[in-house]
């Protein structure tokens, strides 16, 4: 039976070949794919290069410190640039409009700034052309243009029916069908995964992104070859075929991906980044404010700091205060600010949530997903990012007041200056990048759509091809 | 032409694509319309929270008076805890094509310390969602009005061969030209009238400007028309007898135009003009800022009495800290930095030039621009958003030395005389 199926896959391969246009169309497309890769790698060299400086900047401009009263150091503040994935040639995801750069200093939560979509011209609001984009978009509409008239063709002409009085059974018909299609595809798509597997070998958990990237591709382009099939079985007339598929390709590739993050976006829209930070400093407010000396959260810390030194005054303590009060004072702002970054984060949940509840519509969605998890360029690694530089700037700041407390004399707090050795030895972790598992859930979504897509148009292949 | 009309809305599947492309143009004007009116609502609700804070700002930080009959506020302190909001206040057709819109923070903080430290802060939008495009009226004219087209003129001559009708009609054509014409026309009229007429209701029901609106109709009609024009060409050529080889060849025009020209001319564009990544400028800022801590007060000092000679005679700086000084640095890092800001600004007005050139060869590019002029939501229009956020800047600095110059504080009548963004003319 395998051989039959393999028999008709030949046969058809060696129809698409006489054909010539179907040979043409292939060319072009991996020509576009080439030059998807250059401008893709272009964007990815441009971003890695600023990655590489930014962090070397920062990291020569934090050494060259001199010697400083440590709160001076701790608004001097630091730079984490965020790193980027060598699969990023592939999938830039989000790249160019989350922001790539924070800036970490005491008693603020900065956003991620510098994202090239803000100064983009005009021609940046047109989609990136990029390998992922190849798969996503460009490689259904070849396949579509390529062989929509598979079935279609056979049925005018009567070969299919000659077939099936054969002998040949339906299934048999639609699996070479479908086989010649997919191989040469798949083939491909194993083709670049290899090519980029060799390009970027040393890069951190290459396989398993690589994996689901390929799998995720090889499912979808897999189910593509079956709606062609299958549309083309249904089909009386080649120009119906066409119309239908290329209809079907506009809205699942390119009115249901946008429409849907739009819905998502006027029914939960975000509050501005000003306003938040107004409210947590209004918030902030009412925890306690370390000026004021009448302030009972302020007065409550003081008593326990002099019962716990057994002193009665401040001037009487063996270490600064003005340090202690600044280690308090961070605990509380970084409290508030991470509750207010929950909160954002809560608000674009539920824009993820409500388009996720949609993506049954568009499995070119589904696959973005899964390719912008898989270069690690989706929200949840971004947010990842935010998180890990949040908990070094907290780290840093905590490391600073220790300092300010222990080694800063209280009688001369403001004129003391700390060797700049303890700035050097500061604790400042590099970020990494976040592990595939943050993106988990928006993974499995993506995988689930992605198998429905192959069922349904699988189930509905197996019902049309075995009617006589 | 009526008989044209009437022929093509017989057709059930012609019916269904119009209705579809209306819907879609109902739906691209509505989502612009949700996005424009939820940001003017937060520029609303900032507006009026400020007026509050402000007076809130006062009952806070005000102190009693040397007499101790008015309570007075420090101008330094002013300086540093006041936020001042800035607004990027849409314009009456933003909706039609949000542009960089989505990505520009639209209500962000301002206060007196140095400007560059603080005009790039990020927004808090989605990235995913920025990443997919927005679904407003220039995507779907760009992108789905040529698809439409193709739908319904790939096949002018094929369809009729295919009924077998073709020979029959050009026997009895007198004008060929007249006739063909005709058919093309009736259609680019319906094309036309799907995105044109959700416009005018549109613009009707919200009672909008007839100037950009009859800018807006002119560049949907020759946009396609000019689509029109090349399905036709296509369609009616000697031996266009293969409906299916017209769709596969107008589709692939239409990716070379909608998706290949414009990345590559991007990547052109960038290659030619290459931007100094924003960080730098930030890092050098800070450079500036917090170096001016370690050196002699009149490193400082020196050169800004040489921009502001007036304060020159004010009582020097002695002791160890001193708001003139620390606004005076914070003030000369922005100065430093000018030449950096002016030569980035520089490339994003190239970049911007080239891309107006090449909109004359990309028609595709053309009308994005176009529609992103009439919604003022491109790149020039977010530069002209931070000179005002820097005129702001500047005014308000001007309005805070005399006090903190002269070591004056403020009182309540001085407080409410400061300037705020929507005062200075500046949104």
């Amino acid at each position: 039976m395998i051989s039959l199926i393999w028999k008709i896959a030949c046969n058809e391969w060696r129809k698409l070949w006489h054909a010539r246009v179907p040979a043409l169309l292939l060319l072009v497309l991996v020509t576009l794919w080439a030059i998807a890769a250059l401008a893709a790698h272009h964007h990815w060299q441009d971003h890695a290069r600023t990655v590489a400086e930014v962090t070397a900047r920062s990291q020569h401009d934090w050494q060259s410190q001199p010697d400083r009263h440590p709160h001076r150091v701790s608004h001097y503040g630091d730079f984490v640039a965020k790193p980027v994935h060598p699969l990023s040639v592939i999938e830039p995801g989000i790249l160019d409009q989350s922001g790539h750069l924070v800036y970490l200093e005491a008693h603020r939560l900065n956003s991620a700034n510098f994202n090239p979509a803000t100064e983009a011209t005009t021609l940046g609001r047109f989609s990136l052309i990029t390998p992922a984009m190849i798969v996503q978009w460009w490689m259904p509409l070849f396949l579509i243009m390529i062989a929509y008239a598979t079935v279609t063709a056979d049925k005018i002409t009567g070969i299919l029916a000659f077939m099936r009085g054969n002998g040949t059974p339906g299934w048999a018909i639609a699996g070479g069908k479908w086989l010649a299609l997919f191989l040469p595809l798949f083939l491909l798509l194993c083709l670049q995964a290899l090519l980029t597997l060799a390009w970027s070998w040393h890069s951190e958990q290459l396989l398993p992104r690589m994996a689901i990237m390929l799998l995720a591709q090889a499912l979808y382009i897999a189910g593509w070859c079956l709606l062609v099939v299958t549309v083309s079985w249904f089909s009386r007339q080649l120009h119906s075929a066409l119309l239908v598929l290329l209809l079907c390709w506009v809205c699942v590739c390119i009115i249901f991906p946008r429409g849907l993050a739009n819905l998502a976006q006027i029914t939960h829209p975000t509050q501005p980044r000003a306003e938040a930070e107004y409210h947590a400093e209004d918030k902030l407010r009412t925890i306690g404010d370390s000026h004021n000396p009448d302030d009972p959260h302020f007065v409550a810390f003081k008593q326990s700091i002099l019962s716990k030194y057994h002193v009665s005054q401040v001037d009487d303590l063996p270490v600064n205060y003005q340090g202690l009060l600044m280690q308090e004072g961070e605990r509380l702002t970084t409290a508030v600010y991470r509750e207010q970054q929950a909160l954002h984060n809560a608000q674009l949940a539920k824009q993820n949530e409500s388009i996720r509840q949609w993506l049954w519509l568009t499995p070119a969605l589904a696959l973005q997903y899964i390719q912008m998890a898989g270069s690690g360029n989706d929200l949840p690694h971004h947010q990842d990012f935010v998180r890990q530089s949040e908990q070094r700037r907290y780290q840093l700041i905590q490391y600073l007041n220790q300092i300010h407390t222990f080694k800063v004399q209280q009688h001369d707090d403001k004129n003391t200056r700390v060797s700049a050795d303890f700035w050097k030895k500061a604790p400042r972790p590099p970020v990494a990048l976040a592990s595939l598992s943050v993106s988990q859930p928006s993974i499995i979504a993506g995988f689930l759509v992605l198998f429905g897509w192959l069922l349904l148009p699988g189930s509905l292949l197996f019902k049309v091809s075995h009617r006589l | 032409m009526k008989y044209e009309l009437t022929l093509l809305l017989k057709q059930r599947s012609i019916i269904s694509l119009l209705l579809l492309s209306l819907l879609l143009t109902g739906f691209s004007l509505f989502n612009g319309w949700q996005n424009i009116s939820h940001i003017n609502a937060q520029i609303n609700h900032a507006q009026h929270e400020e007026t509050l804070r402000k007076q809130d700002f006062f009952i806070h930080h005000s102190h009693d008076g040397p007499s101790g009959t008015e309570r007075t506020v420090d101008a330094g302190e002013l300086g540093y805890y006041l936020f001042h909001t800035v607004y990027h206040t849409p314009g009456e057709w933003s909706f039609i094509a949000l542009g960089n819109r989505l990505v520009i923070p639209y209500v962000q903080r301002i206060r007196l310390l140095g400007l560059q430290g603080q005009l790039y802060d990020g927004e808090s939008h989605h990235p995913e969602y920025v990443m997919l495009g927005s679904f407003d009226y220039a995507f779907l004219l760009v992108f789905f009005a040529p698809l439409l087209c193709i739908a319904l003129t790939h096949d002018l001559k094929a369809s009729e061969q295919q009924a077998q009708r073709l020979l029959f009609l050009q026997s009895l054509m007198t004008t060929p030209r007249h006739f063909w014409g005709k058919r093309v026309l009736s259609r680019w009229l319906l094309i036309t009238l799907t995105f044109v007429l959700p416009v005018l209701l549109f613009a009707a029901i919200h009672t909008l400007s007839p100037e950009p609106l009859l800018r807006v109709v002119a560049i949907t009609a020759l946009y396609t028309f000019l689509w029109s024009v090349l399905c036709a060409a296509f369609s009616l050529r000697k031996r266009a007898l293969n409906a299916n080889f017209n769709a596969m060849l107008l589709t692939s025009i239409w990716l070379m135009l909608c998706v290949v020209l414009p990345n590559l001319s991007q990547l052109w564009l960038h290659d030619r003009y290459p931007l100094q990544d924003g960080s730098q400028i930030a890092l050098q800022h800070r450079q500036w800022v917090h170096s001016a801590w370690d050196l002699p007060k009149d490193d400082t000092l020196t050169p800004f009495y040489a921009l502001y000679p007036q304060w020159k005679d004010t009582p020097p700086v002695t002791g160890r800290f001193h708001w003139k000084w620390y606004f005076a640095f914070q003030h000369m890092a922005d100065v430093k930095l000018q030449p950096q800001v002016t030569a980035r600004e520089q490339t994003l007005r190239q970049r911007d030039q080239a891309t107006s050139l090449l909109a004359w060869v990309l028609p595709t590019v053309w009308v994005q621009r176009n529609l992103e002029e009439i919604a003022q939501s491109n790149v020039t229009h977010l530069l002209a958003h931070r000179t005002r956020i820097e005129r702001f800047h500047t005014v308000l600095r001007h309005a805070a030395y005399p006090f903190v110059f002269e070591e004056r504080p403020l009182t309540a009548q001085d407080f409410l005389h400061m300037p705020t963004f929507g005062s200075t003319g500046a949104d």
